[in-house]
């Protein structure tokens, strides 16, 4: 009897802070200060056509934000990868200056392109996320830093600025690499080697009706246990352009990136590795949702082309044909409800000098 | 019964009227209490939300309403003008305390709502711009628009403006 209460009590909680958007708020506003949790979950599986597949719990992410007063407050995101790997996604303090400007201190999530901002799988299509969201923006891209985020009603804007620490390209080892540019120099905001500042920027225009769009821009030298070993740093700057669009039972979004290094000559000769000089890819993705706009679920049937090549450009080393890759999804996610979705997809993924691999994925996604 | 009433409104009042003065270019107006007491509808407009403004000469008069709605994890403050046909004439989000979701205090996404009077309902995507990445506002802010008229409309149903 006291086992059945007390799991009552657990669901009690969680059903409670799944209509947080409807009851508790009315209730929040009357608090001057406190906690909200939430959270987001992915467990996917994937086929592909060539290797074993593999069932994951691929990420637990558990939010939490905590409110000081009206004009401080802390925001974290807690990550469980794989069951076993914990990471901090973003744990910054936001201090409102007034209704439109806010400064932030933190790890922070870096702001380009879609997905690494908005990362929680009810959000995208597709059971895994954009390649170019991995391979060029390494999502989930964060970094400890400070600056600004405000907005503007008049204009229609919202706009963020922030100074950071940026990706590691050497630590007792060359970390980068041809196939997946900035992904390995991932420091995470764990003991962070910040020998260089980064900035990075953006801004959002939402003034024409249902869409979106974003120009997000990042520069920097990568940072470097030791400057004065040879070609231990490469110069980086990023452009990443986004456009998101929705009407109806339609939507679509499309991305654009960009990125170059400088010293990859130098860089690659000393430490024998392929880093590319120039990376850049774009993807498109139009989606149709097959229920009626009154309905609260929604089927959305998407198909999205990705071009990107991470050796769009390279100095002094061969050019590797396989790293530039064309993959098509095509797929639906059906959101059960508002946080819960059931997503299936069929990936046909190839390079412009391999075959074309298949891969199904399944996946379940939940965001509260 | 979700309410959409503001729980303290009394500290809006200096800043409606800021509004209201800019949106009329006059300071020439006053704010008058409008007594709900005969009515006896299940209605979130009192006293305390819903003013009668009222200018000299024979300009016909206006009204203002102070609403609140929740955002993922907290609530914001808006406030709204109507015309004397209690058609909306103006929206103006007065406070918004989340992160995320600040842009619907956009001007430009705001007026989708003027002209509306009781009754009329909007439909999210439908009639109301999505605004992405800011799903929850959006909606929340339709949600709340929709009651008020819905509000509106119970008034107006026992000739309450005449």
């Amino acid at each position: 009897m006291r086992k059945a209460f007390i799991l009552l009590i657990f669901f009690g909680k969680f059903v409670f802070s799944q209509n947080s958007s409807e009851t508790q708020l009315s209730n929040l506003s009357s608090i001057d200060s406190g906690l909200t949790i939430g959270g987001y979950g992915e467990i996917t599986y994937n086929d592909p056509s060539d290797d074993v597949s593999e069932i994951d719990i691929q990420r637990l992410v558990l939010l939490l934000a905590y409110k000081f007063d009206d004009r401080v407050s802390f925001v974290t995101e807690i990550e469980f990868e794989h069951v076993k790997e914990v990471y901090v996604e973003q744990a910054f303090l936001n201090y409102a200056l007034n209704e439109n400007l806010n400064l932030r201190g933190g790890l922070m999530l870096i702001p380009m392109g879609i997905v690494n901002e908005y990362h929680e799988p009810t959000t995208f299509n597709g059971v895994e996320r954009p390649s170019i969201d991995g391979k060029i923006i390494p999502s989930t891209w964060r970094e400890i830093g400070l600056g600004l985020y405000g907005k503007s009603n008049a204009l229609s804007l919202r706009y963020q600025a922030y100074i950071v620490n940026g990706p590691i390209s050497y630590n007792n080892g060359h970390k980068l690499r041809g196939s997946d540019f900035l992904r390995k120099g991932r420091q995470k905001g764990a003991k962070s080697v910040g020998s260089n500042g980064n900035f990075t920027a953006k801004i959002d225009y939402y003034g024409l009706p249902g869409l979106k769009l974003g120009l997000g821009y990042y520069s920097g030298k990568t940072q470097t246990t030791d400057k004065n070993i040879d070609g231990s740093q490469v110069g980086l700057s990023m452009v990443a352009f986004d456009a998101r669009y929705v009407k109806n039972r339609f939507s679509a979004r499309a991305q654009l990136v960009s990125a170059s290094l400088s010293d990859t000559g130098k860089y690659n000769l000393f430490s024998g590795k392929d880093l590319g000089s120039k990376a850049s890819g774009y993807y498109v993705e139009g989606a149709f949702n097959l229920l009626p706009l009154e309905n609260t679920q929604k089927l959305d049937l998407f198909l999205r082309h990705e071009d990107y090549n991470t050796h769009a450009e390279t100095a002094s080393i061969p050019v590797n044909g396989s790293f530039h890759r064309k993959e098509t999804t095509f797929g639906f996610s059906y959101h059960l409800a508002n946080g819960a979705v059931f997503k299936m997809d069929y990936q046909s993924k190839g390079t412009v000098v391999d075959d074309n691999k298949g891969q199904f994925n399944m996946g379940l996604g939940v965001f509260f | 019964m979700l309410t959409t009433a503001l729980n303290n409104p009394s500290r809006y009042i200096d800043k409606s009227k800021k509004v209201i003065s800019k949106h009329y270019d006059t300071i020439d107006f006053k704010m008058n209490e409008i007594n709900f007491n005969e009515i006896d509808l299940n209605i979130s407009l009192n006293e305390n939300n819903f003013f009668k403004i009222t200018f000299p000469d024979s300009k016909k008069p206006s009204y203002l309403y102070l609403g609140n709605a929740p955002s993922k994890t907290e609530t914001f403050d808006y406030m709204i003008i109507l015309d004397h046909n209690l058609s909306i004439e103006k929206i103006k989000i007065l406070a918004y305390r989340e992160s995320w979701g600040g842009e619907i205090s956009s001007n430009r996404w705001l007026k989708q709502f003027n002209g509306a009077q009781g009754g009329k309902k909007y439909i999210y995507r439908e009639n109301i711009s999505a605004i992405s990445g800011a799903t929850i506002s959006v909606k929340s802010m339709t949600r709340s628009i929709n009651y008020f008229l819905s509000d509106l409309d119970k008034l107006n149903s026992i000739n309450f403006f005449n």
